[in-house]
């Protein structure tokens, strides 16, 4: 067997992913349910009581997905600890090969959880840092204790050798806070994800917006990149195409999907519509459907990216064109407005 | 080769096959290479696929030069080179 780099790995078979439509990369909502009260969360509050899938019929979407070729596979939430069978969810996908990562608040990891999760094949576990200061971080997660709770997980997680990985929501309230969230990040040799762009929420509710801040000092370029819903995403800036045929640069309903707590299958974490019922068909079938619905979305008159001078400034993608308006193609005015500051930040 | 020889995989290393590429994963964290993919060619795939606990080696390639079109010989060289291979990373052994 010859050595060959994880990029090039990567590159080929992305390459043939994208082809052959096969979701290589998939995000697994476990639950809507989360003992963090953020304000700013995209998820509903209401949505905690919907209800979410059985183990059985979770072990049955995983080996579905590994049979459709799925290799990245997130497990998210609300938070994925509220189950209480998250360790047998997480062991059963780590016996069936995928690349793990696990995103979560990190204050309802068990000390025992992370020994037996460090001697499992997981890629990154992926907490979310709103603030160091724990009078902010509290006011922020709604929780008190909460600041202390999440630090001590960090704090054993570090020394077990599992590849940490932390996200901050760039929110009015932690603006004075993001610096010192990097600090601390690069102290422990661990990625820091920066996310200014809040979302409406799932509903269509434009409440997070006002929680929305701004980084005040000029962003690093990787700071620019790498925001956003998430690293499954994985924005690509758009080049000055001529004709647009594809919006969905991150692949959503070409090469990744995401799976709710209720087992039906949609393009991505912020895109709510439409969703197929896995289980009362097959991951397959849902699938199919999915893929011809995104294949079948038509560039109207409405998508201007492909003339707009901002777009190497700007992190809109159709997920946030579809949360503002339910239209996948409008530009969302509060992508401009940070596209036109980052112009600033970028040019001062 | 020793012909006569029968292989066992390693139940903590497991197969994918995605878009017909055959990966090998480890699942725990035995070494340093946990975080390694190995991806087999069609050859290796096949050879991988034939490795059950029953077959002997010598089996296993006359399936191979069945289905491929080469020689004994080359198939030889080849099965030796992945075996030692996959003995390396503990994916295979003696059964």
């Amino acid at each position: 067997m010859k050595a060959q780099s994880c990029y090039v790995f990567w590159q080929r078979l992305h390459k043939n992913a994208k082809e052959r439509k096969i979701p290589l990369r998939v995000i697994f909502e476990l639950t809507y349910r989360c003992n963090f009260r953020c304000k700013h969360c995209y998820i509903p509050f209401h949505y905690r009581n919907y209800g979410e899938l059985k183990t059985r019929e979770v072990f049955f979407i995983l080996e579905q997905l590994k049979n459709m070729g799925c290799l990245y596979l997130g497990f998210t939430g609300g938070e994925p600890f509220m189950r209480k069978d998250i360790m047998p969810i997480v062991r059963y996908a780590n016996k069936l090969g995928f690349e793990i990562i696990i995103y979560t608040n990190g204050s309802l990891i068990k000390k025992n959880q992370i020994e037996e999760l460090s001697g499992m094949r997981i890629n990154k576990i992926d907490i979310t840092i709103p603030a160091m200061s724990e009078i902010i971080f509290e006011r922020i997660t709604g929780i008190c204790g909460s600041r202390d709770k999440v630090f001590k997980t960090i704090g054993i997680l570090s020394e077990s050798g599992i590849s940490l990985g932390f996200k901050t929501c760039v929110l009015k309230e932690n603006e004075p806070e993001i610096r010192k969230v990097q600090d601390f990040a690069r102290n422990l040799n661990c990625q820091h994800r920066l996310d200014d762009m809040l979302s409406p929420r799932l509903d269509g509710s434009k409440e997070p917006y006002k929680y929305r801040g701004r980084l005040e000092n000029k962003p690093a370029k990787s700071e620019c990149e790498l925001s956003g819903p998430g690293e499954f995403t994985n924005r690509v800036k758009f080049p000055n195409l001529k004709k647009v045929t594809d919006i969905f640069k991150c692949g959503a309903g070409t090469t990744q999907a995401a799976v709710t707590p209720l087992g039906e299958l949609k393009m991505c974490l912020m895109i709510d519509y439409p969703r197929y019922k896995i289980l009362e068909s097959s991951l397959n079938d849902a699938w199919e459907r999915l893929k011809d619905f995104s294949a079948n979305i038509k560039i109207d008159g409405d998508y201007k990216c492909n003339k707009c001078k901002l777009i190497i400034y700007c992190k809109w993608c159709p997920a946030q064109g579809w949360l503002y308006n339910r239209k996948f193609t409008s530009c969302e005015p509060e992508s401009r407005k940070n596209a036109e500051l980052t112009k600033q930040l970028l040019n001062c | 080769m020793q012909e006569k020889l029968i292989l066992k995989k390693n139940p903590d290393m497991v197969s994918r096959v995605i878009d017909d590429e055959t990966i090998l994963m480890p699942l725990y964290k035995t070494s340093d290479e946990i975080n390694c993919i190995y991806a087999l060619n069609k050859v290796a795939s096949c050879v991988w696929g034939l490795i059950d606990g029953r077959r002997e080696l010598g089996e296993i390639k006359e399936e191979i030069l069945k289905v491929f079109d080469t020689t004994p010989k080359e198939v030889d060289k080849e099965m030796r080179g992945f075996l030692r291979d996959l003995k390396e990373i503990k994916a295979i052994k003696e059964g």
